[in-house]
């Protein structure tokens, strides 16, 4: 399954990041690759970039710079994985035992009414089996800085975000003797909501079928005036046509029920798909929480603080902003579904993770769906699942496979190609001993003497 | 994990012939100390001056590591 090809990317944000790539390195930066070097370390751009970031406002004395330096690059080595480690599985075990830790039950949201937000395991499972849509998609809305700490301004975005049906606003009843809906406006909620009439009227208008109803003005004055639909009169059968053809030709009120339910459909404002929007403070800013997302659309709002307003839903990520805006998406639900039930796991195992799912291009399951049934490998993938299909299957269509892969090596009985099994031993008679030994004769060779550099075998 | 400073792995022969015995990774290291108390148990001779209590292969192997003068080294291929 590929995603389509994410869509676009806001200008604002392209332009600011091509900026800062353009900067020539700052000397601060310079003294930093500098120092690093001494102990043969190159830190990598993200790491140099927070160092930098942590150090600036230090104001060191270059001779203490260096002991900084000299310090994380101690660290630094000591957190590196040597070549050849199996980190795969590590990262598994690394997830998998807290994830043994994890409730299975979907908790409420602190704090907001009756917001209920997936959490825990299901809510793993979910980012990892690469799930469109999460079951309880979420957006958090920033506004602008300008608006963010005044309630009213913060409250009309959230009005415009979330979703306003007729029902919200009005009343709706049938009279069936007159074969007409009929559409009251309550004042109260219309103002709660922040809709005039005129909304009603234009939505009404926009989403009735002509063919089928007439819309007239009813009783009422001023705001409060309701609207009524008329069914429109059936168009005369053509005589001699099959008058079947619509059971409901003689039953008007299925008509008008149908029409009833229609109108409470019908979308007055809001952006698709977001169900609710409540206002929380936060420290000295007011945010929007929704329910139900929509990123594309709600970016485009005006007053919405568009570097910040993010949703749980990693492939709408993936649509807006790109694959590695969704890795990121991914490392940090992640990371913060497992903060959320007490568990530390190291963001590096986290990171391999959304690594592996992203690097295709699009966003990968983990799984039989997903990276496990794309393997290259027959066998690979018949050591995952239903063997005799993808054997037999690679037997008619004559497969070849390399042999590369460890589940591959484990089948044929050789050494797998990690840790100490990746590494090849060379014969090396010219390596000078740093004492000569005294009482024993030359190193024996190990092999029948090969050309130039024979195996050892051990 | 290894403290090592640098990993010049990948890059083919050229790097080889610059690995200091503490650039080996702990795998590289396992692997040359088995291969040579492998040939030490088979009766190879001692490359460096034990004492006779030492009977041990894999300790005299890692004494002779140690003293840098097993004639093993490794060849290292870029991954892939």
């Amino acid at each position: 399954m590929r995603f389509p090809l994410p869509k676009r990317v806001p200008a604002s944000r392209g332009s600011d990041v091509t900026k800062e790539e353009k900067k020539p390195p700052s000397k601060l930066d310079s003294l930093l690759v500098e120092f690093a070097a001494i102990d043969g370390v190159v830190f990598p751009p993200l790491i140099l970039k927070e160092f930098h970031d942590r150090v600036q406002h230090l104001r060191l004395e270059p001779a203490e710079l260096k002991k900084v330096v000299h310090e994380v690059a101690v660290r630094f080595g000591r957190a590196r994985v040597d070549p050849h480690e199996s980190v795969g599985i590590i990262a598994a075990q690394s997830i998998g035992e807290p994830g043994t830790q994890m409730t299975l039950r979907t908790f409420h949201y602190a704090g907001v009414a009756e917001m209920n937000v997936t959490l825990g395991l299901p809510r793993l499972i979910e980012l990892v089996d690469a799930r469109r849509v999460p079951s309880t998609p979420m957006m958090t809305v920033y506004v602008e800085r300008k608006h963010r700490t005044d309630r009213d301004e913060v409250q009309k975005i959230a009005l415009q975000i979330e979703v306003t049906t007729i029902p919200d606003v009005a009343a709706i009843g049938t009279v069936v003797e007159d074969l007409k809906v009929v559409v009251t406006p309550q004042l109260g909620l219309m103002q709660g909501r922040g809709v005039k009439r005129a909304d009603i009227e234009r939505s009404l208008q926009e989403n009735i079928d002509t063919r089928k109803f007439r819309l007239g003005h009813g009783s009422g004055s001023g705001e409060g005036r309701s609207f009524e639909l008329f069914l429109a009169e059936p168009p005369t059968p053509a005589p001699g046509k099959a008058k079947k053809e619509d059971p409901d030709e003689d039953m008007p009120f299925k008509k008008l029920l149908a029409a009833s339910e229609e109108a409470k459909g019908i979308r007055i404002k809001g952006v698709s798909g977001i169900k609710r929007a409540l206002i929380k403070k936060e420290k000295d800013e007011y945010v929007i929480y929704t329910e139900g997302s929509n990123l594309e659309d709600v970016l485009e709002l005006p007053g919405v603080d568009g570097d910040r307003t993010t949703t749980n839903s990693v492939f709408e990520i993936y649509k807006v902003f790109g694959i590695e805006a969704a890795r990121a998406a991914l490392i940090q639900e992640a990371s913060r579904t497992l903060g959320e039930q007490g568990l530390t796991v190291d963001i590096r195992h986290l990171m391999l993770v959304s690594d592996v799912m992203t690097n295709e291009g699009d966003i990968r399951a983990i799984g039989r769906h997903g990276i496990s049934g794309k393997k290259t490998s027959v066998l690979a993938r018949a050591a995952f699942e239903i063997t005799a299909a993808h054997l037999l299957r690679a037997a008619i269509t004559g497969e070849a496979d390399d042999l590369k892969g460890v589940a591959e090596n484990i089948i044929v009985g050789q050494p797998i190609t990690l840790g100490t099994g990746a590494v090849n031993l060379v014969y090396r008679p010219t390596i000078a001993p740093r004492t000569p030994p005294q009482l024993t004769p030359p190193p024996p060779p190990v092999e029948a003497a090969d050309a130039d550099e024979p195996t050892v075998e051990a | 994990m290894a403290p090592s400073p640098s990993h010049p792995v990948g890059r083919g022969r050229a790097a080889a012939t610059q690995i200091r015995s503490e650039d080996f990774t702990r795998f590289e290291r396992a692997r040359i100390l088995g291969a040579r108390a492998l040939q030490i148990s088979l009766g190879a001779p001692l490359l460096v001056e034990t004492p006779p209590t030492l009977i041990d292969p894999v300790e005299i192997a890692e004494l002779e590591f140690g003293a840098g003068v097993i004639p093993i080294t490794v060849r290292r291929t870029p991954l892939d």
